[in-house]
C-alpha cells in the first residue's frame, strides 16, 4: 500500500487552535440560530405561523434566512482562515 | 397515474443514464492502486469534491422526497431542507480539517489514530457498516419507486435494477470515476433545478380555469392487478381513465386571475394570499374484497401551507402533548448532527490533497447544497400551484412539473433523478466495501493484504453489501423515505460525531470511551428503532401505543447517551489505569 499524493500540512498547532477556536464560535453561533428556529416551531407554533416579515410568513422567512446564514458562516470561516494563514 | 412519455423524452433519458455509466467505467480504468481505488489517490481539485459533495449528499430523498413533501404539505419539505443544510457546518467548523489531518481511508483511521487501536478501528467499521447499510435502505424504497412509473416497472424490478447498475459501477470503478460521476450529476441537479424555478418564476401564479372539482377519485384494484379509475380502466386510451392531476389555485388575495411573472419574494407573497385546491392523503379501504384508495380534493389557505405541521409526521407540533413535540425535536437534532457523522460523506474528505483542500471544498459544497435547498422551496411550492401533481405519488412532484413545461425537460429531470439515485447509493457502497477492506479485514482481523488483493476484497463486500441493499429495499416497501433518512441520521450522529468530537476536543478521553461511546451509539439507536411507535405501526402492524419508547426519532436521546457513555468509561477506564499504577 503506498500513500502518495495525500498530503499532510505540517501546520503549527497555534493555527490549528485557532482555527478550532473560530469554527467553535462561528458553530455556536449558528446553532443559537438554528435552535431557536426550531423552538419556534415547536412551541411557539401559533406566533411563528401568523406573523409575517414583508409580506412572507416569518418560518419561510426565518427558514430562508438560517439558509443563507449558513452559506455566509462558511465564507466567513474561509475567509478568516485564508487571513490567518 | 399512467405517464405518457414521447420517443425523445425515452432517449434523453437513456442517454443520460448511458453517459453516466459510461463515464464511469472510462475513468475506472484508470484507479489501479488501492490508494487510487479508495480515496482517487488525493488527487481531486477542491472545487470538482465540493460539488460532488453535492452530488454524494442530494440523494432522492432531498430532490423528489423534499420538493413532493412541499407540494404535498407545503413549508414541513422546507424544514428538511434547512436541516440537511445545518449539519454542513458541523462538518464544516469542527469536522472536515480534523479528519484529513488524522486519517488516509476511511472515518475510523482518524478516529483509531490518536491510540493505534485495532478496538476502535472495529467499532467505527461496525457503525460504518450499519449507518451505510441504514442509509441505503430509503435510496433503494426510492429508487423502486421512482422506476415504477419512470419505466412501467415493478417495484421490485426498480429496486434490482438500481442495485444491480450500481454494484457494476462501483466493482468496474472506484473513487476517481464516483467523484467525477457526482460532480457531473451535482452540476446538473443544481443547474436543472435553476432552470425549473426560473420558469416557476416566469410562469407566476395563475387561477385554474375549471375552478374546484368536487368529486374524490376512487382507485380499485382487481385481484389480476388491474386497475380502475371511478369504475374505468386505469390508462390513456380513449375507453380508459387516467388518474386526473391536482394542484390548482382557485383564487388570489386581490381578486386577480393571473400574476405574470414574479420575483423570489412577490412569487411566496402571491402563494401565500391564495387558496389552493389540493388532495387529501390517500383514504384506504376493502369494497368486495377488493383493496380501494380515495383521494378527496382539499381546498387550503396558501398562508396555511407555509406553516409547519402540515405533514403527518410533524402533525405533533400543533397538538399540547410533549413526545410529539420531542420527535421532532429529536429529529432536526439528528439532521443536524448526522451529516458530519455520515461515511459516504466522511471519505470524501480523502479524496483531496490537504486540509485546506478539505475546508475549500466543503465551502464549494455548502455553497452548491445551500443554493439547491433555497430552490426546492420555488419547485415545491411551483409544483402545488401547477395543476399537475399524481395525487398517488408526491415522488413525482418535480418531474411533473418539468413535464408541464415540456416533455425533453421532463426526461432530463427524470434521468438526473434516476442517476441521483445511482450516485448516492454508489458512494455508499464505496464507503462501505472500503470500511470492511480497510477496517475489518487488514485492522481487525490482521491480515496482511497487497493492494489488488486490498481492492478485490472491497469489491466482494460491495457486491454483498448491494444484495442486501436489495432485500432491505424490498423489505421496506412503503415506509415514509423522508423518515428513514432521519432514522439513517440519527444512528450515525449517535455513533459517530460525539466520538469524533470528543476525541478533538476533550483530552481526557480514553480508547475505551470511544469504543463504548461507538457500540452504545450505535446499538441504542438501533434498539431504539425498533421499538418506537412507527415500527409498531408500519412494520409488525401492532397499536403504536402499545410501543416500547415514547416517540420514533432516537437522537434526542441517543446523542446525548453516547457522550455520557465515553465520558463516563473515559473517567473510569483512567482511574483503573491510575489504580494499577499505584
Amino acid at each position: 500500500m503506498h500513500h502518495t499524493a495525500n498530503e499532510v500540512e505540517h501546520e503549527p498547532e497555534s493555527v490549528i487552535q485557532r482555527r478550532q477556536r473560530i469554527g467553535l464560535v462561528l458553530l455556536t453561533i449558528f446553532s443559537l440560530a438554528y435552535g431557536g428556529f426550531i423552538g419556534l416551531c415547536t412551541f411557539a407554533y401559533t406566533w411563528i405561523s401568523e406573523t409575517s416579515v414583508a409580506g412572507v410568513p416569518l418560518t419561510v422567512a426565518y427558514g430562508v434566512g438560517l439558509i443563507a446564514m449558513s452559506i455566509a458562516v462558511a465564507m466567513i470561516y474561509g475567509l478568516m482562515n485564508r487571513e490567518a494563514k | 397515474m399512467v405517464y405518457e412519455t414521447s420517443s425523445i423524452a425515452i432517449a434523453v433519458f437513456l442517454l443520460m443514464v448511458a453517459g453516466t455509466v459510461g463515464l464511469s467505467f472510462y475513468l475506472g480504468a484508470r484507479a489501479r492502486s488501492s490508494h487510487g481505488y479508495f480515496a482517487a489517490g488525493g488527487s481531486i481539485h477542491w472545487f470538482v469534491n465540493g460539488i460532488a459533495f453535492a452530488g454524494d449528499y442530494l440523494s432522492a430523498a432531498s430532490f423528489l422526497g423534499i420538493c413532493g413533501m412541499i407540494a404535498f404539505y407545503g413549508f414541513d419539505g422546507f424544514l428538511y431542507s434547512i436541516g440537511y443544510l445545518a449539519g454542513w457546518l458541523v462538518a464544516l467548523l469542527v469536522i472536515a480539517e480534523p479528519l484529513k489531518r488524522l486519517g488516509k481511508y476511511t472515518f475510523a483511521d482518524a478516529l483509531a489514530s490518536k491510540f493505534q487501536s485495532d478496538g476502535i478501528r472495529t467499532a467505527a467499521g461496525f457503525s460504518t457498516l450499519i449507518v451505510s447499510l441504514v442509509y441505503l435502505v430509503p435510496q433503494m424504497v426510492g429508487a423502486g419507486a421512482l422506476v415504477k412509473p419512470l419505466l412501467g416497472l415493478a417495484y421490485w424490478q426498480g429496486v434490482a435494477l438500481v442495485g444491480s447498475i450500481v454494484v457494476v459501477i462501483v466493482v468496474t470503478a472506484g473513487m476517481v470515476s464516483t467523484t467525477y460521476v457526482q460532480f457531473l450529476k451535482g452540476g446538473l441537479l443544481v443547474l436543472f433545478s435553476l432552470i425549473l424555478t426560473v420558469l416557476v418564476m416566469m410562469r407566476g401564479v395563475e387561477v385554474h380555469p375549471e375552478g374546484a372539482r368536487s368529486n374524490p377519485q376512487r382507485i380499485t384494484v382487481d385481484a389480476d392487478g388491474a386497475k380502475y379509475v371511478d369504475g374505468v380502466r386505469l390508462g390513456l386510451k380513449e375507453s380508459e381513465r387516467n388518474v386526473a392531476p391536482v394542484g390548482r389555485v382557485l383564487e388570489m388575495a386581490d381578486g386577480s386571475t393571473k400574476t405574470g411573472p414574479l420575483g423570489p419574494v412577490g412569487y411566496l407573497r402571491a402563494i401565500s394570499g391564495s387558496r389552493i385546491e389540493l388532495s387529501s392523503p390517500a383514504k384506504k379501504s376493502i369494497e368486495d374484497g377488493r383493496p380501494v384508495v380515495e383521494y378527496a380534493p382539499r381546498v387550503v389557505d396558501g398562508r396555511a401551507m407555509m406553516a409547519p405541521g402540515n405533514l403527518p409526521t410533524f402533525q405533533g407540533i400543533r397538538r399540547a402533548e410533549v413526545y410529539p413535540k420531542l420527535d421532532f425535536v429529536s429529529l432536526m437534532l439528528a439532521l443536524f448532527a448526522g451529516t458530519a457523522s455520515l461515511p459516504h460523506i466522511l471519505i470524501r474528505y480523502y479524496t483531496v490533497r490537504d486540509q485546506a483542500s478539505a475546508r475549500k471544498s466543503t465551502i464549494v459544497g455548502i455553497g452548491a447544497i445551500g443554493f439547491f435547498y433555497l430552490l426546492t422551496l420555488y419547485i415545491g411550492f411551483g409544483a402545488m400551484v401547477s395543476g399537475a401533481l399524481d395525487p398517488s405519488d408526491s415522488n413525482m412532484a418535480a418531474p411533473l412539473l418539468a413535464k408541464s413545461f415540456s416533455e425533453l425537460l421532463f426526461a432530463a429531470v427524470s434521468a438526473i433523478a434516476f442517476t441521483t439515485v445511482l450516485g448516492t447509493v454508489s458512494g455508499l457502497i464505496v464507503a462501505a466495501g472500503g470500511s470492511v477492506a480497510h477496517d475489518f479485514v487488514a485492522g481487525m482481523l490482521r491480515i496482511q493484504l497487497n493492494d489488488s488483493q486490498m481492492i478485490r476484497v472491497a469489491k466482494i463486500a460491495s457486491i454483498i453489501i448491494g444484495g442486501l441493499a436489495i432485500l432491505a429495499g424490498l423489505a421496506f416497501e412503503g415506509m415514509n423515505v423522508s423518515y428513514l433518512v432521519g432514522w439513517a441520521f440519527a444512528i450515525a450522529a449517535s455513533a459517530n460525531l460525539p466520538a469524533l468530537l470528543m476525541l478533538l476536543f476533550w483530552k481526557g478521553t480514553t480508547k475505551q470511551g470511544i469504543i463504548a461511546g461507538v457500540v452504545v451509539g450505535t446499538l441504542a439507536s438501533l434498539f431504539w428503532i425498533a421499538v418506537c411507535p412507527e415500527m409498531f405501526k408500519t412494520m409488525y402492524g401492532l397499536d403504536p401505543a402499545r410501543a416500547w419508547v415514547p416517540f420514533s426519532q432516537p437522537g434526542l436521546v441517543t446523542i446525548p447517551l453516547s457522550f455520557a457513555v465515553i465520558v463516563g468509561v473515559s473517567l473510569a477506564s483512567v482511574e483503573k489505569i491510575e489504580d494499577r499504577r499505584e
